[in-house]
Protein backbone atom coordinates (compact mmCIF):
# COMPACT_ATOMS: atom_id res chain seq x y z
CA UNK A 1 0.00 0.00 0.00
CA UNK A 2 1.22 3.51 -0.79
CA UNK A 3 1.97 5.83 2.07
CA UNK A 4 0.23 8.77 0.39
CA UNK A 5 -2.60 8.44 -2.12
CA UNK A 6 -4.24 11.15 -4.20
CA UNK A 7 -7.44 10.27 -6.04
CA UNK A 8 -9.04 12.71 -8.50
CA UNK A 9 -7.82 15.51 -6.29
CA UNK A 10 -9.01 18.94 -7.37
CA UNK A 11 -8.56 22.25 -5.67
CA UNK A 12 -10.04 25.51 -6.92
CA UNK A 13 -9.36 28.99 -5.62
CA UNK A 14 -12.70 30.61 -6.36
CA UNK A 15 -13.20 29.29 -9.89
CA UNK A 16 -9.53 29.04 -10.82
CA UNK A 17 -8.21 25.47 -10.63
CA UNK A 18 -4.89 25.11 -8.78
CA UNK A 19 -4.95 21.30 -8.98
CA UNK A 20 -6.92 19.39 -11.54
CA UNK A 21 -7.79 15.72 -10.97
CA UNK A 22 -4.50 14.52 -9.46
CA UNK A 23 -4.05 10.73 -9.23
CA UNK A 24 -0.79 9.78 -7.58
CA UNK A 25 0.79 7.30 -5.17
CA UNK A 26 3.85 7.98 -3.06
CA UNK A 27 5.37 4.82 -1.58
CA UNK A 28 7.29 4.55 1.71
CA UNK A 29 11.08 4.83 1.89
CA UNK A 30 11.59 7.15 -1.09
CA UNK A 31 12.95 10.65 -1.60
CA UNK A 32 10.55 12.26 -4.04
CA UNK A 33 11.09 15.51 -5.91
CA UNK A 34 7.91 17.48 -6.50
CA UNK A 35 9.08 19.57 -9.41
CA UNK A 36 7.41 22.35 -11.30
CA UNK A 37 7.63 26.06 -12.08
CA UNK A 38 6.15 28.75 -9.87
CA UNK A 39 2.36 28.53 -9.67
CA UNK A 40 2.22 24.94 -10.93
CA UNK A 41 0.40 23.69 -7.79
CA UNK A 42 3.26 22.13 -5.76
CA UNK A 43 2.54 24.06 -2.56
CA UNK A 44 -1.21 23.53 -2.89
CA UNK A 45 -0.66 19.77 -3.15
CA UNK A 46 1.50 19.82 -0.01
CA UNK A 47 -0.98 22.01 1.91
CA UNK A 48 -3.80 19.61 1.05
CA UNK A 49 -1.72 16.70 2.32
CA UNK A 50 -0.72 18.33 5.62
CA UNK A 51 -4.29 19.48 6.32
CA UNK A 52 -3.93 23.22 5.77
CA UNK A 53 -6.41 23.15 2.88
CA UNK A 54 -9.47 21.09 2.11
CA UNK A 55 -9.97 19.68 -1.40
CA UNK A 56 -12.68 21.01 -3.68
CA UNK A 57 -13.20 17.39 -4.75
CA UNK A 58 -11.37 14.08 -4.63
CA UNK A 59 -9.44 12.57 -1.75
CA UNK A 60 -6.02 12.53 -0.19
CA UNK A 61 -4.95 9.90 2.36
CA UNK A 62 -1.79 9.58 4.44
CA UNK A 63 -1.18 6.10 5.81
CA UNK A 64 -4.80 5.28 4.91
CA UNK A 65 -6.33 8.24 6.72
CA UNK A 66 -7.70 11.61 5.63
CA UNK A 67 -5.67 14.57 6.95
CA UNK A 68 -6.41 15.20 10.63
CA UNK A 69 -4.73 15.05 14.04
CA UNK A 70 -3.66 11.39 13.47
CA UNK A 71 -1.91 12.14 10.16
CA UNK A 72 -0.39 15.37 11.51
CA UNK A 73 1.30 13.26 14.19
CA UNK A 74 3.20 11.34 11.50
CA UNK A 75 3.79 14.12 8.98
CA UNK A 76 6.67 16.57 9.38
CA UNK A 77 6.12 19.74 7.38
CA UNK A 78 8.62 22.44 6.49
CA UNK A 79 6.77 25.35 4.85
CA UNK A 80 8.40 27.79 2.47
CA UNK A 81 8.08 30.60 5.04
CA UNK A 82 9.03 31.08 8.67
CA UNK A 83 6.28 29.90 11.01
CA UNK A 84 8.11 30.56 14.25
CA UNK A 85 7.12 33.21 16.80
CA UNK A 86 9.82 35.85 16.89
CA UNK A 87 9.71 36.27 20.69
CA UNK A 88 10.54 32.62 21.43
CA UNK A 89 14.06 31.29 21.84
CA UNK A 90 15.41 28.38 19.80
CA UNK A 91 15.46 26.19 22.92
CA UNK A 92 11.83 27.04 23.74
CA UNK A 93 10.93 25.91 20.23
CA UNK A 94 12.68 22.62 20.90
CA UNK A 95 10.53 22.22 24.04
CA UNK A 96 7.46 23.20 22.00
CA UNK A 97 8.10 20.48 19.42
CA UNK A 98 8.92 17.95 22.15
CA UNK A 99 5.61 18.80 23.86
CA UNK A 100 3.48 18.25 20.79
CA UNK A 101 5.28 15.61 18.75
CA UNK A 102 5.96 12.30 20.48
CA UNK A 103 8.45 11.39 17.70
CA UNK A 104 10.60 14.47 18.33
CA UNK A 105 14.18 13.78 19.45
CA UNK A 106 15.48 16.62 21.64
CA UNK A 107 19.07 15.32 21.71
CA UNK A 108 19.19 15.06 17.94
CA UNK A 109 17.94 18.65 17.60
CA UNK A 110 20.54 19.96 20.06
CA UNK A 111 23.31 18.06 18.28
CA UNK A 112 22.29 19.51 14.92
CA UNK A 113 22.11 23.03 16.34
CA UNK A 114 25.55 22.62 17.87
CA UNK A 115 26.97 21.43 14.55
CA UNK A 116 25.43 24.44 12.81
CA UNK A 117 26.78 26.79 15.48
CA UNK A 118 23.36 28.10 16.45
CA UNK A 119 23.00 29.31 20.04
CA UNK A 120 19.79 27.76 21.43
CA UNK A 121 19.32 30.64 23.88
CA UNK A 122 18.88 33.23 21.16
CA UNK A 123 15.43 34.53 20.30
CA UNK A 124 14.22 34.10 16.73
CA UNK A 125 14.11 37.84 16.10
CA UNK A 126 17.90 38.03 16.54
CA UNK A 127 18.56 35.40 13.87
CA UNK A 128 19.09 36.00 10.16
CA UNK A 129 16.61 34.68 7.57
CA UNK A 130 18.95 31.85 6.57
CA UNK A 131 19.57 30.82 10.20
CA UNK A 132 15.83 30.78 10.88
CA UNK A 133 15.40 28.43 7.92
CA UNK A 134 18.11 26.19 9.32
CA UNK A 135 16.41 26.15 12.75
CA UNK A 136 13.11 25.17 11.10
CA UNK A 137 14.83 22.41 9.19
CA UNK A 138 16.50 21.15 12.39
CA UNK A 139 13.11 21.05 14.13
CA UNK A 140 11.47 19.17 11.26
CA UNK A 141 14.33 16.71 10.67
CA UNK A 142 14.60 15.92 14.41
CA UNK A 143 11.30 14.12 14.19
CA UNK A 144 11.05 10.42 13.41
CA UNK A 145 8.09 11.07 11.12
CA UNK A 146 6.69 8.73 8.48
CA UNK A 147 6.51 11.49 5.87
CA UNK A 148 8.51 14.70 5.50
CA UNK A 149 7.15 17.47 3.32
CA UNK A 150 9.83 20.05 2.58
CA UNK A 151 8.55 23.01 0.61
CA UNK A 152 11.44 24.84 -1.06
CA UNK A 153 13.94 23.90 1.67
CA UNK A 154 16.98 25.28 -0.16
CA UNK A 155 15.52 28.33 -1.87
CA UNK A 156 16.55 30.96 0.67
CA UNK A 157 19.98 29.73 1.76
CA UNK A 158 23.50 30.09 0.39
CA UNK A 159 25.04 27.26 -1.74
CA UNK A 160 27.26 26.06 1.13
CA UNK A 161 24.23 25.73 3.40
CA UNK A 162 22.36 23.90 0.62
CA UNK A 163 24.84 21.05 0.75
CA UNK A 164 24.49 20.86 4.51
CA UNK A 165 20.67 20.90 4.30
CA UNK A 166 20.56 18.11 1.71
CA UNK A 167 23.07 16.13 3.72
CA UNK A 168 20.94 16.67 6.84
CA UNK A 169 17.85 15.43 5.01
CA UNK A 170 19.55 12.28 3.74
CA UNK A 171 21.20 11.46 7.06
CA UNK A 172 18.18 12.05 9.27
CA UNK A 173 15.30 10.25 7.65
CA UNK A 174 14.63 6.62 8.28
CA UNK A 175 14.39 4.01 5.54
CA UNK A 176 10.68 3.52 6.22
CA UNK A 177 9.91 7.20 5.80
CA UNK A 178 9.24 9.19 2.64
CA UNK A 179 10.61 12.63 1.93
CA UNK A 180 8.80 14.87 -0.51
CA UNK A 181 10.90 17.86 -1.60
CA UNK A 182 9.19 20.61 -3.53
CA UNK A 183 11.55 22.83 -5.52
CA UNK A 184 12.41 24.33 -8.85
CA UNK A 185 16.17 24.21 -8.07
CA UNK A 186 16.48 20.69 -9.46
CA UNK A 187 20.19 20.72 -10.20
CA UNK A 188 20.96 20.97 -6.47
CA UNK A 189 18.77 18.07 -5.41
CA UNK A 190 18.88 15.72 -8.38
CA UNK A 191 21.52 13.48 -6.84
CA UNK A 192 19.43 12.71 -3.77
CA UNK A 193 16.15 11.98 -5.57
CA UNK A 194 14.73 8.47 -5.93
CA UNK A 195 11.60 9.63 -7.77
CA UNK A 196 10.53 12.77 -9.59
CA UNK A 197 7.05 14.18 -10.14
CA UNK A 198 6.64 16.90 -12.75
CA UNK A 199 3.65 19.10 -12.13
CA UNK A 200 2.36 21.71 -14.56
CA UNK A 201 -0.79 23.85 -14.41
CA UNK A 202 -2.21 21.68 -11.63
CA UNK A 203 -1.69 18.40 -13.46
CA UNK A 204 0.88 15.64 -13.02
CA UNK A 205 2.64 15.30 -16.36
CA UNK A 206 5.34 12.85 -15.30
CA UNK A 207 5.81 10.59 -12.28
CA UNK A 208 8.63 8.07 -12.39
CA UNK A 209 11.87 7.04 -10.74
CA UNK A 210 14.83 9.37 -11.37
CA UNK A 211 16.85 6.49 -12.86
CA UNK A 212 14.06 5.54 -15.24
CA UNK A 213 13.65 9.18 -16.36
CA UNK A 214 17.37 9.43 -17.07
CA UNK A 215 17.35 6.07 -18.87
CA UNK A 216 14.32 6.75 -21.04
CA UNK A 217 15.03 10.38 -21.91
CA UNK A 218 18.79 10.12 -22.08
CA UNK A 219 18.95 13.37 -20.07
CA UNK A 220 19.32 14.36 -16.47
CA UNK A 221 16.15 15.22 -14.58
CA UNK A 222 17.30 18.85 -14.52
CA UNK A 223 17.80 18.92 -18.32
CA UNK A 224 14.45 17.30 -18.96
CA UNK A 225 12.77 19.76 -16.56
CA UNK A 226 14.30 22.71 -18.44
CA UNK A 227 13.08 21.23 -21.73
CA UNK A 228 9.54 20.52 -20.54
CA UNK A 229 9.05 23.83 -18.77
CA UNK A 230 10.85 26.07 -21.27
CA UNK A 231 9.11 29.47 -21.51
CA UNK B 1 -3.16 18.53 24.42
CA UNK B 2 -5.43 21.44 25.42
CA UNK B 3 -3.25 21.96 28.49
CA UNK B 4 -0.10 22.10 26.35
CA UNK B 5 -1.70 24.56 23.93
CA UNK B 6 -2.85 26.73 26.82
CA UNK B 7 0.61 26.64 28.36
CA UNK B 8 2.04 28.45 25.32
CA UNK B 9 -0.92 30.82 24.93
CA UNK B 10 -0.60 31.78 28.61
CA UNK B 11 3.17 32.19 28.25
CA UNK B 12 2.76 34.67 25.41
CA UNK B 13 0.72 37.02 27.61
CA UNK B 14 2.87 36.32 30.65
CA UNK B 15 5.75 38.15 28.98
CA UNK B 16 3.95 41.48 29.16
CA UNK B 17 0.88 41.60 31.39
CA UNK B 18 2.48 40.99 34.82
CA UNK B 19 4.69 44.06 34.21
CA UNK B 20 1.62 46.09 33.36
CA UNK B 21 -0.10 44.84 36.51
CA UNK B 22 2.93 45.91 38.48
CA UNK B 23 2.81 49.36 36.86
CA UNK B 24 -0.91 49.74 37.56
CA UNK B 25 -0.47 48.64 41.19
CA UNK B 26 2.42 51.10 41.45
CA UNK B 27 0.14 53.93 40.31
CA UNK B 28 -2.49 52.76 42.81
CA UNK B 29 0.00 52.70 45.69
CA UNK B 30 1.26 56.16 44.72
CA UNK B 31 -2.30 57.50 44.74
CA UNK B 32 -2.96 55.88 48.14
CA UNK B 33 0.17 57.53 49.58
CA UNK B 34 -0.88 60.89 48.09
CA UNK B 35 -4.35 60.44 49.61
CA UNK B 36 -2.93 59.73 53.05
CA UNK B 37 -0.23 62.38 53.23
CA UNK B 38 -1.82 65.33 51.48
CA UNK B 39 -3.20 68.12 53.75
CA UNK B 40 -6.94 67.65 54.19
CA UNK B 41 -7.76 71.08 52.78
CA UNK B 42 -6.34 70.01 49.41
CA UNK B 43 -7.90 66.58 49.41
CA UNK B 44 -11.11 67.46 47.57
CA UNK B 45 -9.03 69.07 44.82
CA UNK B 46 -6.86 65.95 44.54
CA UNK B 47 -9.88 63.66 44.50
CA UNK B 48 -10.29 64.26 40.80
CA UNK B 49 -6.65 63.45 40.17
CA UNK B 50 -6.89 60.28 42.25
CA UNK B 51 -10.03 59.11 40.48
CA UNK B 52 -8.80 60.06 37.01
CA UNK B 53 -5.38 58.51 37.63
CA UNK B 54 -6.73 55.19 38.81
CA UNK B 55 -9.34 55.18 36.05
CA UNK B 56 -6.73 55.76 33.37
CA UNK B 57 -4.53 53.00 34.81
CA UNK B 58 -7.50 50.65 34.71
CA UNK B 59 -8.46 51.66 31.18
CA UNK B 60 -4.91 51.18 29.94
CA UNK B 61 -4.69 47.78 31.57
CA UNK B 62 -7.95 46.50 30.09
CA UNK B 63 -7.28 47.87 26.62
CA UNK B 64 -3.76 46.49 26.50
CA UNK B 65 -5.08 43.09 27.61
CA UNK B 66 -7.59 43.09 24.75
CA UNK B 67 -5.00 44.29 22.24
CA UNK B 68 -2.55 41.56 23.23
CA UNK B 69 -5.24 38.88 23.06
CA UNK B 70 -6.19 40.08 19.59
CA UNK B 71 -2.54 40.12 18.48
CA UNK B 72 -2.06 36.59 19.82
CA UNK B 73 -5.15 35.33 18.00
CA UNK B 74 -4.22 37.11 14.79
CA UNK B 75 -0.63 35.89 14.76
CA UNK B 76 -1.22 32.29 15.66
CA UNK B 77 -4.37 31.75 13.58
CA UNK B 78 -4.09 34.13 10.65
CA UNK B 79 -0.43 34.97 10.05
CA UNK B 80 2.46 32.70 8.96
CA UNK B 81 2.52 31.16 12.47
CA UNK B 82 -0.73 29.43 11.50
CA UNK B 83 1.38 27.06 9.38
CA UNK B 84 2.68 25.64 12.63
CA UNK B 85 -0.52 26.06 14.66
CA UNK B 86 -2.66 24.11 12.22
CA UNK B 87 -0.14 21.34 11.58
CA UNK B 88 0.03 20.40 15.26
CA UNK B 89 -1.50 16.98 15.92
CA UNK B 90 -4.58 18.41 17.65
CA UNK B 91 -8.14 19.09 16.61
CA UNK B 92 -8.71 22.58 15.26
CA UNK B 93 -11.43 23.12 17.86
CA UNK B 94 -8.88 22.54 20.64
CA UNK B 95 -6.68 25.29 19.15
CA UNK B 96 -9.60 27.74 19.31
CA UNK B 97 -10.54 26.53 22.82
CA UNK B 98 -7.03 27.18 23.99
CA UNK B 99 -7.17 30.79 22.76
CA UNK B 100 -10.56 31.30 24.38
CA UNK B 101 -9.60 29.86 27.75
CA UNK B 102 -6.16 31.52 27.94
CA UNK B 103 -7.64 34.86 26.83
CA UNK B 104 -10.50 34.55 29.32
CA UNK B 105 -8.12 33.73 32.18
CA UNK B 106 -5.95 36.77 31.41
CA UNK B 107 -9.06 38.94 30.99
CA UNK B 108 -10.32 37.92 34.43
CA UNK B 109 -6.91 38.52 36.01
CA UNK B 110 -6.77 41.95 34.35
CA UNK B 111 -10.28 42.74 35.57
CA UNK B 112 -9.41 41.64 39.12
CA UNK B 113 -6.26 43.78 39.10
CA UNK B 114 -8.27 46.66 37.59
CA UNK B 115 -10.81 46.58 40.38
CA UNK B 116 -8.07 46.55 42.99
CA UNK B 117 -6.24 49.38 41.27
CA UNK B 118 -9.44 51.41 41.00
CA UNK B 119 -11.07 50.79 44.36
CA UNK B 120 -8.14 50.69 46.77
CA UNK B 121 -7.41 54.44 46.35
CA UNK B 122 -11.18 55.06 46.70
CA UNK B 123 -11.27 53.08 49.95
CA UNK B 124 -8.23 54.95 51.21
CA UNK B 125 -9.97 58.18 50.23
CA UNK B 126 -13.08 57.12 52.18
CA UNK B 127 -10.94 56.18 55.18
CA UNK B 128 -9.26 59.59 55.07
CA UNK B 129 -12.65 61.31 54.93
CA UNK B 130 -13.84 59.05 57.74
CA UNK B 131 -10.88 60.07 59.92
CA UNK B 132 -11.33 63.76 59.22
CA UNK B 133 -15.11 63.54 59.58
CA UNK B 134 -15.94 61.22 62.49
CA UNK B 135 -19.52 59.96 62.33
CA UNK B 136 -20.56 62.09 65.26
CA UNK B 137 -19.49 65.21 63.43
CA UNK B 138 -21.23 64.51 60.14
CA UNK B 139 -23.63 67.36 59.44
CA UNK B 140 -27.27 66.30 59.82
CA UNK B 141 -28.07 67.20 56.23
CA UNK B 142 -25.58 64.63 55.01
CA UNK B 143 -27.12 61.67 56.79
CA UNK B 144 -30.30 62.07 54.76
CA UNK B 145 -30.38 61.71 50.98
CA UNK B 146 -27.13 62.87 49.41
CA UNK B 147 -27.97 63.36 45.73
CA UNK B 148 -24.65 64.83 44.74
CA UNK B 149 -22.71 62.02 46.39
CA UNK B 150 -24.97 59.51 44.73
CA UNK B 151 -24.56 61.17 41.34
CA UNK B 152 -20.82 61.19 41.78
CA UNK B 153 -20.81 57.52 42.73
CA UNK B 154 -22.95 56.62 39.74
CA UNK B 155 -20.83 58.65 37.34
CA UNK B 156 -17.41 57.33 38.29
CA UNK B 157 -18.33 53.76 39.09
CA UNK B 158 -20.90 53.59 36.32
CA UNK B 159 -18.45 54.73 33.67
CA UNK B 160 -15.86 52.27 34.88
CA UNK B 161 -18.37 49.43 34.84
CA UNK B 162 -19.52 50.46 31.38
CA UNK B 163 -15.97 50.26 30.07
CA UNK B 164 -15.29 46.93 31.68
CA UNK B 165 -18.57 45.57 30.38
CA UNK B 166 -17.83 46.74 26.84
CA UNK B 167 -14.35 45.19 26.97
CA UNK B 168 -15.75 42.03 28.51
CA UNK B 169 -18.20 41.86 25.62
CA UNK B 170 -15.51 42.55 23.06
CA UNK B 171 -13.23 39.67 24.01
CA UNK B 172 -15.57 36.67 23.45
CA UNK B 173 -16.99 38.39 20.37
CA UNK B 174 -13.52 38.52 18.86
CA UNK B 175 -12.92 34.88 19.70
CA UNK B 176 -16.05 33.77 17.88
CA UNK B 177 -15.23 36.04 14.99
CA UNK B 178 -11.69 34.67 14.66
CA UNK B 179 -12.86 31.10 15.00
CA UNK B 180 -15.33 31.67 12.17
CA UNK B 181 -13.05 33.39 9.72
CA UNK B 182 -10.12 31.06 10.13
CA UNK B 183 -12.12 28.39 8.35
CA UNK B 184 -12.85 30.46 5.30
CA UNK B 185 -10.68 31.55 2.44
CA UNK B 186 -8.69 34.70 1.73
CA UNK B 187 -11.76 36.95 1.86
CA UNK B 188 -12.47 35.72 5.40
CA UNK B 189 -8.99 36.71 6.50
CA UNK B 190 -9.48 40.19 5.09
CA UNK B 191 -12.76 40.48 7.00
CA UNK B 192 -10.97 39.27 10.14
CA UNK B 193 -8.30 41.93 9.79
CA UNK B 194 -10.89 44.66 9.25
CA UNK B 195 -12.99 43.31 12.14
CA UNK B 196 -10.08 43.29 14.52
CA UNK B 197 -9.02 46.76 13.44
CA UNK B 198 -12.54 48.02 14.10
CA UNK B 199 -12.51 46.26 17.50
CA UNK B 200 -9.27 47.96 18.55
CA UNK B 201 -10.39 51.33 17.17
CA UNK B 202 -13.68 50.92 19.04
CA UNK B 203 -11.87 50.22 22.29
CA UNK B 204 -9.56 53.23 21.82
CA UNK B 205 -12.52 55.52 21.08
CA UNK B 206 -14.27 54.30 24.23
CA UNK B 207 -11.21 55.13 26.29
CA UNK B 208 -10.90 58.63 24.83
CA UNK B 209 -14.60 59.37 25.28
CA UNK B 210 -14.68 58.03 28.82
CA UNK B 211 -11.57 59.94 29.88
CA UNK B 212 -13.06 63.17 28.49
CA UNK B 213 -16.42 62.35 30.17
CA UNK B 214 -14.67 61.65 33.44
CA UNK B 215 -12.83 64.93 33.42
CA UNK B 216 -15.80 67.04 32.33
CA UNK B 217 -18.36 65.35 34.58
CA UNK B 218 -16.12 65.26 37.62
CA UNK B 219 -15.24 68.92 37.14
CA UNK B 220 -18.95 69.73 36.94
CA UNK B 221 -19.69 67.67 40.04
CA UNK B 222 -16.87 69.21 42.03
CA UNK B 223 -17.98 72.68 41.02
CA UNK B 224 -21.66 71.97 41.80
CA UNK B 225 -20.73 70.37 45.13
CA UNK B 226 -18.74 73.42 46.04
CA UNK B 227 -21.62 75.73 45.10
CA UNK B 228 -24.42 73.80 46.81
CA UNK B 229 -22.81 72.40 49.89
CA UNK B 230 -19.13 72.93 50.54
CA UNK B 231 -19.23 71.04 53.87
CA UNK B 232 -20.93 67.94 52.55
CA UNK B 233 -18.96 64.79 53.33
CA UNK B 234 -18.47 61.96 50.84
CA UNK B 235 -20.99 59.16 50.81
CA UNK B 236 -19.26 55.83 51.12
CA UNK B 237 -19.49 53.69 48.00
CA UNK B 238 -18.24 50.70 49.93
CA UNK B 239 -21.35 48.59 49.21
CA UNK B 240 -20.76 48.82 45.48
CA UNK B 241 -17.27 47.30 45.80
CA UNK B 242 -18.74 43.90 46.44
CA UNK B 243 -21.11 43.59 43.54
CA UNK B 244 -18.95 45.54 41.11
CA UNK B 245 -16.82 42.61 39.83
CA UNK B 246 -19.95 40.53 39.34
CA UNK B 247 -21.25 42.70 36.52
CA UNK B 248 -18.51 42.05 33.95
CA UNK B 249 -18.23 38.48 35.16
CA UNK B 250 -21.95 37.91 34.62
CA UNK B 251 -21.58 39.15 31.06
CA UNK B 252 -18.25 37.61 30.15
CA UNK B 253 -18.89 34.09 31.43
CA UNK B 254 -22.06 33.36 29.38
CA UNK B 255 -20.65 35.15 26.33
CA UNK B 256 -17.44 33.18 26.47
CA UNK B 257 -19.46 30.01 26.89
CA UNK B 258 -21.60 30.84 23.86
CA UNK B 259 -18.52 31.71 21.77
CA UNK B 260 -16.93 28.44 22.84
CA UNK B 261 -20.01 26.45 21.74
CA UNK B 262 -20.18 28.31 18.43
CA UNK B 263 -16.46 27.84 17.71
CA UNK B 264 -16.77 24.16 18.64
CA UNK B 265 -19.39 23.71 15.94
CA UNK B 266 -17.42 25.44 13.21
CA UNK B 267 -13.83 24.65 14.16
CA UNK B 268 -13.62 21.14 12.79
CA UNK B 269 -15.24 21.93 9.48
CA UNK B 270 -13.44 23.35 6.48
CA UNK B 271 -10.00 24.81 6.89
CA UNK B 272 -8.60 26.85 4.04
CA UNK B 273 -5.42 28.52 5.09
CA UNK B 274 -3.80 30.33 2.20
Amino acid sequence: MSLIEYRNLTKNYKNIPALNGINLDIPAGRIVGLLGPNGSGKTTLIKLTVGLLTPTSGTVTVDGRAPGPETKAIVAYLPERSYMSEWMTVSSFISYFADFYSDFDKNKANEMLQRLGIDPNRTLKTLSKGTKEKVQLVLVMSRAAKVYFLDEPIAGVDPAARDYILDTIIRNYSEQASVVISTHLIYDIENVLDDAIFIKDGRVILADSADSIREQSGKSVDMLFREVFRC
Amino acid sequence: MLGKLMKYDMKYMARILPWLYLGAVGISVFLCIVTLVIPFDFLSGFELLIQSGSTMAVQALLIITVVFIVIRIYRSLLSDEAYLTFTLPVKNSKIIDSKIFAGAIWSFISMAVSFLVYFIPQIVLDIRYGIEYPASEIPESASSVDLIGLLKELTFDGLLFLNVVVIAFLIPSLYTFCASVVHKAKRGRAFASVGMFIGILYAVIIVIISIISFIIISMMISYTTLLISPDLPEVSVFDSYFYAPLIPLAITVPLTLVSWLVSKRIANKKLNLL
